[in-house]
């Protein structure tokens, strides 16, 4: 066992959730993303977050379009669709009963 | 000085050394076989390879050309390909600290054809080594006059080794040195990987800290055995590659060039093997037999060679192949030094004798002893010894320019049944069949000279021109009638057969004695 090992377990749990609620105030392009996630220390290292934004748009959740960028190529910018909405709102309900639930356990112990 | 490649990346142009560009190329590569073959793992090289560039556009700043450094720095912030492949598969495993370490390259032998004179051979030994290929260079021009060897080694490398092509080939070419710290690199690794499989089955506590403190140990131990062995190692295949090229060597001027291997054989004096085995081998050709032996003895001292240099230099060559080939033209040498022995031995088969019998006709009948002597003179032409070779009972002669077979005859004393001496020559050969037995007999000649009442026979016989050696042999028989005398002179001495039918006597006790024929002994006459 490995406590470090533990936190990224559970980092990893909540990252979909992250991606998706920040992607619902506006929409983003990845490296914002990035920088969001690293600032809020979710994500160690930058390349795991690309397949799970890939897994996201092809389960429908989230869509992407093309947009000049003011140096260098185009980027991709990722919107949240309806599906995604629904999907975060349950995940949210779940993560609020998560927390409960856990805080019930942890102050009965 | 460094070479610089231009690569797009990312939608974006890039200039990037060659060693970072190796480092790069193979973490992409990686990544795409950790993701595996799927559309959605395209994807998702594409969004990294396009962060990869973003990153890379960061740290340039005003920058020209990305360096190796920032490649690793870019790996370390996008992470190695199997956390990332990990995430996907939704299932958390290793660490999240593993190193980005091992973009390190180990040094592998290639053929460097960059800067290369013929095929890159010496290049690459110079690169290998970290030593300036003309010093390969002028060894292999030496070794060239060694007759031929440097080319037949360059040849066989040039064959063995594979040209450096890719850019990662390249850089192994130039890789790491293989030393100390990367042997406990490994060990280190090893035991990390022991220790994470004891932490999967539970084992941790007691058990981790007693697997810990043996493993520091194990470690000290592996660090100095490794010394050791590395060294031994090294010295080894230098051994292996040493004594496989002299003895390659060495056989190589034996059969087909001098004679070193035969001038292990006493009394040598500059004849070669394939002189000596025309001795004996009637087919046209020596190299019948000199190329077969050649094989025979020559595949396992390159087999010798290569698992020395695969010691040292463990350049990449199909195994199996090689084997099958060398082991292949092992057997079919063999296999024709056995027919050529089996057809040979057969002309060894059958004996036959042939006998001459001539009469000593003295001027005068009074005369009733005989002087019998060796013509030791005609020894002398051996005496400087240049290009003939004394083996047992023959002597096989060059030194006319062409080659002659001569032997030493064995003496007898015997009784003549007439009233004039006599002498009996019995001729002796093998051969195949009865005639050829008979005809490689008749083929032997003893010369001798008779005058006034003394009989002198050359101290070896000779094969006729062009004869084979057939394991020929004489026996001279001097007859004496009954009361008639023979002084035996002592050059005599060494032909003198010790099993005497007429005298119960060593031949040092019958030279320089005049006898008598007297009955069925011969008697001393005081």
């Amino acid at each position: 066992m490995n406590v470090e090992n533990t936190k990224a377990q559970m980092r990893k749990g909540v990252l979909e959730l992250c991606i998706l609620s920040i992607l619902s105030r506006a929409d983003a392009y990845t490296t914002d993303l990035i920088n969001k996630l690293k600032e809020a220390q979710m994500i160690v290292v930058e390349g795991t977050l690309y397949p799970l934004l890939t897994r996201q748009k092809n389960a429908g959740l989230l869509s992407y379009r093309w947009e000049e960028s003011p140096q260098g190529p185009p980027r991709k910018y990722y919107t949240l669709t309806p599906k995604g909405r629904e999907y975060l709102n349950e995940l949210e309900s779940g993560w609020e009963t998560l927390i409960e639930t856990v805080n019930k356990i942890r102050k009965q112990a | 000085m460094k070479k610089s490649i231009k690569v797009s990346l990312g939608g974006m142009a890039f200039n990037i050394e060659e060693d970072a560009y190796a480092v790069l190329e193979d973490y992409i590569e990686s990544l795409k076989n950790h993701l595996g073959d799927t559309p959605e793992a395209a994807e998702v090289v594409a969004d990294i390879e396009e962060r990869a560039s973003e990153l890379f556009a960061e740290q340039l700043g005003g920058r020209q050309t990305i360096t190796i450094e920032m490649v690793n720095d870019v790996i370390k912030t996008l992470g190695r390909p199997e956390q990332i492949a990990n995430e996907d598969d939704a299932e958390q495993t290793s660490s999240f600290e593993s190193d980005s370490e091992r973009s390190t390259t180990r040094r592998r032998f290639y053929r460097d054809s960059e800067n290369a004179i013929i095929a890159g051979v010496a290049s690459g030994l110079g690169q290998y080594f970290g030593i300036e290929p003309l010093v390969f260079r002028i060894l292999f021009a030496v070794l060239l006059f060694a007759n031929g060897l440097g080319a037949i080694i360059y040849a066989v490398m040039w064959i063995a080794v594979p040209r450096a092509e890719t850019t990662r080939q390249r850089m192994e070419m130039k890789g790491e040195d293989i030393n100390f710290s990367n042997l406990e690199k490994n060990l280190q690794e090893e035991i990390n990987k022991v220790k994470q499989n004891m932490e999967k089955r539970n084992l941790s506590g007691f058990f981790e800290r007693v697997f810990s403190a043996f493993g520091k140990i194990f470690i000290a131990i592996g660090k100095v055995l490794g010394g050791i062995v590395k060294v031994m190692a090294v010295i080894f295949a230098v051994a292996f590659i040493s004594i496989g090229l002299i003895l390659l060597l060495l056989t190589t001027i034996s059969l087909f060039f001098g004679g070193v291997i035969v001038s292990i054989i006493p009394s040598y004096s500059g004849i070669t093997i394939s002189e000596l085995i025309g001795t004996t081998f009637d087919i046209g050709s020596t190299l019948w037999v000199t190329i077969p032996v050649y094989f025979v003895i020559a595949i396992p001292l390159i087999a010798i060679v290569f698992v020395g240099l695969r010691m040292i230099f463990r350049f990449k060559m199909r195994d199996s192949v090689a084997f099958v080939t060398g082991a292949t033209a092992w057997i079919l040498a063999v296999t024709i030094l056995a027919f050529v022995l089996f057809f040979q031995a057969r002309s060894f088969s059958i004996r036959e004798t042939v006998k001459d019998v001539l009469v000593l006709k003295m001027p005068n009948d009074t005369i009733n002893t005989l002087r019998f002597t060796a013509d030791i003179d005609q020894l002398e032409q051996f005496e400087n010894g240049q290009r003939m070779l004394f083996l047992d009972e023959f002597i096989v002669d060059y030194s006319l320019g062409e080659q002659a077979i001569m032997g030493k005859p064995k003496i007898y004393i015997g009784k003549s049944t007439s009233d004039s001496y006599e002498i009996v020559l019995e001729k002796k050969s093998r051969g195949a069949t009865k005639q050829l037995a008979r005809r490689s007999a008749d083929g032997i000649s003893l010369p001798y000279k008779f005058y006034d009442n003394n009989l002198q026979v050359n101290p070896y016989f000779i094969l006729k021109r062009g004869d084979k050696w057939r394991a020929q042999d004489i026996e001279v028989t001097l007859k004496v009638p009954e009361g008639k005398r023979v002084y035996i002179h002592s050059s005599l001495e060494p032909y003198l057969s010790s099993d005497q039918d007429y005298c119960l006597c060593w031949p040092d006790e019958m030279v320089n004695r005049l006898w008598l024929m007297k009955g069925e002994r011969l008697v001393e006459v005081k």
